[in-house]
């Protein structure tokens, strides 16, 4: 076929070699269109004619493969979503409330209890706002969880419930008795 | 031509360039080659004819030709180009607005109103 024998030619595919390089950045459907359209082009170009000359006239007259490539759409960027949460302060200041909530546990319960309360509240309102990181914020909430689960531990272990406790049946329960 | 006129020439073309393909498709589907044929004499228009190529993708990726293969009998099948119903409403539109933009920066470049 006198399109492929075009193609074949050294100088033509050392072009289309250069080309494919330059649309490298492009639109991939655009660039594997506009690979074969020239493809094709040379073909028809060179089918009557396709001695050394009229090769190198028809080049010369596709223009140079950076030129093609400078009319190719740019490849989209990505989007910037995985870097938006990641730099959500609110959630790394929970995170870091938590981890003084843990911290303080044995120094300090009276602090500690009501650091984590105050960090489960935050964690739970933030979680749901646009752009929150939620990973970091679930995190948080469940650091946070810990010193009131070891403090619930704590009071049952030492404090147990007992009958007399939670009985309102007791006579005169905070009354002196007659 | 300087450096200068070029760079104004790549600024003007990529406005303009599209619908004067779409133009050139008015009289009838034609193949990469003929098309590049069809603008060839207008150099002020259309400095390479590769850069054809990367344009009627994107023509064909918003709807505005069409493409279809035919046989040939000089070679192998031809890709054919051709106008779409949006590409004829897109074609229409700027002729409406050319004329009044021409116009307007030939009256500003010639300091008639400002």
């Amino acid at each position: 076929m006198t399109g492929e024998s075009a193609i074949d030619r050294p100088l033509v595919a050392a072009y289309l070699r250069e080309l494919d390089l330059a649309l490298a950045g492009a639109d991939p459907r655009e660039r594997a269109e506009t690979l074969a359209a020239i493809e094709h082009h040379v073909s028809d170009a060179l089918a009557e004619d396709n001695s050394p000359e009229a090769t190198r006239r028809v080049l010369a007259e596709l223009g140079s493969p950076s030129a093609i490539a400078g009319a190719a759409s740019p490849l989209p960027s990505p989007q910037p979503t995985s870097v938006a949460p990641q730099r959500d302060r609110f959630a790394t200041g929970a995170l870091t409330l938590a981890c003084g909530s843990i911290a303080l546990m044995l120094a300090s319960p009276l602090v500690a209890v009501p650091l984590a309360l105050i960090t489960i509240i935050m964690s739970i309102v933030h979680v749901r706002a646009p752009g929150a990181n939620r990973r970091y914020t679930w995190l948080a909430l469940g650091l946070a969880l810990v010193p009131l689960i070891l403090v619930a531990a704590y009071l049952l272990l030492f404090f147990p419930p007992t009958g007399n406790d939670i009985n309102p049946g007791v006579p005169g329960f905070g009354y002196p008795e007659d | 031509m300087s450096e200068e006129t070029e760079a104004v020439l790549v600024q003007l073309r990529k406005g303009v360039l599209e619908y004067c393909v779409l133009a050139c498709l008015r009289g009838g589907p034609a193949y990469g080659l003929e098309l590049a044929q069809r603008l060839a004499p207008h150099r002020a228009l259309f400095a390479n004819a590769g850069t054809l190529y990367p344009l009627l993708s994107r023509l064909k990726k918003q709807d505005r030709v069409e493409t279809y293969w035919e046989e040939s009998s000089s070679g192998p099948p031809r890709q054919y180009y051709r106008l779409s119903p949006s590409g004829t409403r897109a074609l229409e539109a700027f002729e409406l607005v050319w004329g009044r933009f021409n116009q307007d920066v030939e009256t500003v470049l010639g300091g008639e109103s400002v």
